[in-house]
């Protein structure tokens, strides 16, 4: 999703990246309430040119983190950061006028006072040197060298008046430097603001509503949906709902059960950064932590069986549930790679102790297990000789025995099958 | 106007390459620079770090080059900041070098700068795309190493530099230079949609060797990415094109050679005669600028 995100600049991709999990519900609506005021204009076809323009606005923004060190630092700036800030300053004014005319609220600071110490000849463009107006001694040295340039007592006389007319900038500039900052992450904000608007747009995406349950209606997975895409093939949507408890999603293999805790999982992070949802509609619980035990997790680095490897997974997930943190576990196929008997025993204790926890657990299964006290949902599975997606909600203990359908459908050996039976 | 500049304005870029050290690139680029019109306005960035850490271990000084009003140039961070001229940064790049980012600034007062431009061919046909509306010509000091990831084959002419420093043994030196004239001026590969091999990266001896006692590919079009991926001994590189044709992707126009009879150890070639030769060898123009300018003077 990320990388499909139509970001205008490096510095904004970094941001986007080293941005924090969102665990606050109010900072979550906020940002959904901002993304909102993005899409109206997007969608507005009119806009169309004023988008381009400030998309192309939004190229210029450059990486100013060394530079708002030494700014804070009292350092003496160069020619090169000096540069920098007039540029990002005048670009946060060339932004602002973009974004009014878009009517996108945005509170960019006023940076009037800087563009007027570093503009000195009042030009408005985003160059920079140290001019001559910045001080008479200068510009006779300057006029001097014209008639003797290679006068090298001349060309330090120069570097010296030009060094202390940057110490003299800086010491005006370090006071401003929270409003540098602050315009500098505002663009960043505009950049990384306009580019999920547009995803959602593109990619039909929705803006989540923040709950205490979480629920999606008709979600897909990106990544699969493409593929799918490509070989022509609909996607067919799931729709699942569940709350601070285990629930336990059953069905026959290739029922794309795996695919919807991947897509549940994807859902809350998008959340919880603030994207668009793969979804028609969602609601989320915000979580502090998204736990995932999937596909075989075997690591000969750490000397772990597949088993050894799960177990000890789980059961970090299991440690956490019991703590104070809001957590989102999600779980495929626990204890899958032992015999069925004490598999089945596992499962049904880890439910157990799941419950007491009360936290939201997902967890895919094909063993009989006791699911009283949980939510259940099964995989319709086989109809016909094609398998139909869609999650129902169930409240039996039975697992659906369809492991050979599904083989048989995959053209298995018919000899092997036909022995199978044999012992069914 | 002399006769090379009278070439060189009929391009909107130029890049200047040199078969060794010392065999006046510099001098080359100071010329040009001097004897275009006043109006023209010209940007000048190098291509390749290669140049300045080699200069590093010989502990030579990498050439400042002298840059007038108006004229454009780009160079890296650190040689930006040590400049001695007058110049107003008109953008910096967010694209590193070994150096730092690439600053691209306006002369505003005559001086001297030290150039080191972008270090891949991409990012210097990037520069060179975003400055072209601003100029009448883009001079690229461009690196003839084998090292260098930049072809200066991403500017439309070029200007080659040979000279003592390269061979004292005149013939030697003519041979070579001649060789590497063959390889710039290997024509553009044909439309002809088959019969064509691609030889993607270096082509060296083995990969000659290899090609030539494969009977399958006899008669085939060898089409290479451009002369500098070439490393070919002269001999089996002949064996090669009298049996296929050879065509390159990309290639500029050679506009010029430019010779400086003497080598580092003092030892001087005859200027008039090695001009002959080259010609003679080439097909293509062969100056000693330095000699063009001390008879300017004198006039």
């Amino acid at each position: 999703m990320v990388e499909s995100l139509e970001l205008q600049s490096s510095a904004s991709r970094r941001a986007l990246m080293e941005q924090e999990l969102m665990t606050s519900d109010t900072d979550i609506e906020r940002l959904y309430s901002t993304l909102l005021t993005y899409l109206q204009p997007i969608s507005d076809p009119k806009q169309e040119l004023h988008i381009k323009t400030l998309q192309f606005r939004l190229t210029g923004i450059k990486d100013l983190r060394t530079t708002l060190i030494n700014l804070a630092e009292h350092r003496v700036l160069d020619d090169i950061e000096l540069f920098e800030i007039k540029h990002l300053a005048i670009l946060t004014s060339e932004v602002e006028k973009q974004v009014e005319m878009l009517s996108i609220p945005c509170s960019l600071p006023q940076l009037d006072d800087i563009v007027a110490i570093l503009d000195p000849e009042g030009l408005r463009i985003a160059t920079f040197y140290i001019y001559d107006a910045y001080s008479d001694t200068l510009r006779q040295i300057r006029r001097q060298r014209e008639l003797n340039p290679q006068d090298e007592e001349l060309f330090v006389k120069m570097q010296q008046e030009e060094e202390r007319i940057r110490l003299e900038l800086s010491k005006q500039l370090h006071p401003l430097g929270q409003q540098i900052a602050a315009a500098y992450n505002a663009l960043i904000d505009i950049d990384i603001n306009l580019a999920k608007a547009l995803q959602i747009k593109q990619m039909h995406l929705c803006m989540p509503t923040v709950g205490c349950t979480t629920s999606y209606a008709d979600m897909w997975q990106p990544e699969v949906k493409a593929v799918l895409k490509e070989k022509k093939i609909e996607y067919q949507t799931n729709s699942i709902t569940f709350g601070n408890q285990p629930t336990l999603i059953i069905g026959s293999n290739m029922g794309g059960k795996t695919v919807v805790l991947q897509t549940v999982a994807l859902c809350q992070l998008l959340t919880q950064f603030g994207f668009g949802l793969p979804a028609r509609e969602a609601q989320v619980a915000v979580k502090d932590e998204v736990s995932m035990a999937m596909a075989d997790g075997q690591s000969i680095q750490s000397g772990l069986s597949s088993f050894a490897a799960e177990m000890v997974n789980i059961n970090n997930i299991i440690q956490s549930a019991r703590t104070d943190k809001r957590v989102l576990a999600l779980i495929d196929e626990p204890a899958r790679t032992t015999n069925p008997i004490e598999g089945t025993a596992l499962v049904n204790g880890l439910i157990e102790v799941l419950q007491q926890t009360e936290q939201s657990v997902l967890m895919v299964t094909h063993y009989t297990v006791n699911a009283a006290g949980c939510h259940c949902y099964r995989v319709k599975g086989l109809n016909e000789g094609k398998m139909d997606y869609s999650l129902l909600p169930t409240t039996a203990d039975e697992v659906p025995h369809e492991a050979l359908n599904v083989a048989r459908e995959l053209g298995i050996d018919p000899e092997w099958l036909k022995k199978t039976e044999q012992y069914l | 106007m002399h006769s090379l500049i009278e070439a060189l304005v009929r391009h909107k870029s130029c890049s200047l390459i040199g078969m060794e050290k010392n065999t006046g690139k510099t001098v080359t680029l100071n010329f040009l620079l001097n004897h275009l019109p006043p109006h023209y306005r010209v940007a000048v960035t190098s291509i390749g770090l290669d140049g300045e850490s080699q200069d590093q271990v010989t502990n030579t000084k990498k050439p400042e080059i002298t840059l007038r009003e108006g004229m454009l140039f780009a160079t890296s961070e650190k040689h930006y900041l040590c400049r001695k001229m007058v110049s107003e940064i008109i953008d910096v790049s967010q694209e590193r070098t070994a150096l730092g980012r690439l600053v691209t600034a306006e002369v505003k007062q005559t001086g001297k700068v030290i150039l080191s431009g972008p270090g891949s061919s991409q990012s210097v046909r990037r520069w060179m795309d975003e400055i072209e509306k601003k100029t009448d010509l883009i001079l690229v000091d461009g690196a003839l190493s084998r090292k260098s990831l930049a072809s200066p084959t991403v500017s439309q002419s070029m200007i080659l530099s040979t000279g003592a420093a390269y061979s004292a043994n005149i013939d030697r030196l003519v041979r070579d230079t001649a060789y590497l004239v063959e390889l710039i001026q290997l024509p553009l590969e044909t439309q002809n949609e088959d019969n064509k091999i691609y030889l993607t990266g270096a082509v060296t001896n083995r990969v000659l060797e290899s090609l030539m006692n494969d009977k399958t590919k006899a008669d085939k079009e060898i089409v290479i990415q451009d002369f500098t991926k070439v490393f070919a001994e002269q001999l089996l590189w002949h064996r090669l094109t009298k049996n296929h044709h050879v065509s390159v992707k990309q290639k500029s126009e050679l506009l010029a050679i430019t010779v400086n009879p003497t080598a580092p150890n003092g030892m001087v070639l005859d200027s008039d005669k090695l001009c002959r030769m080259m010609y003679e060898a080439t097909g293509v123009e062969a100056y000693d600028l330095m000699k063009v300018e001390s008879l300017e003077l004198n006039v």
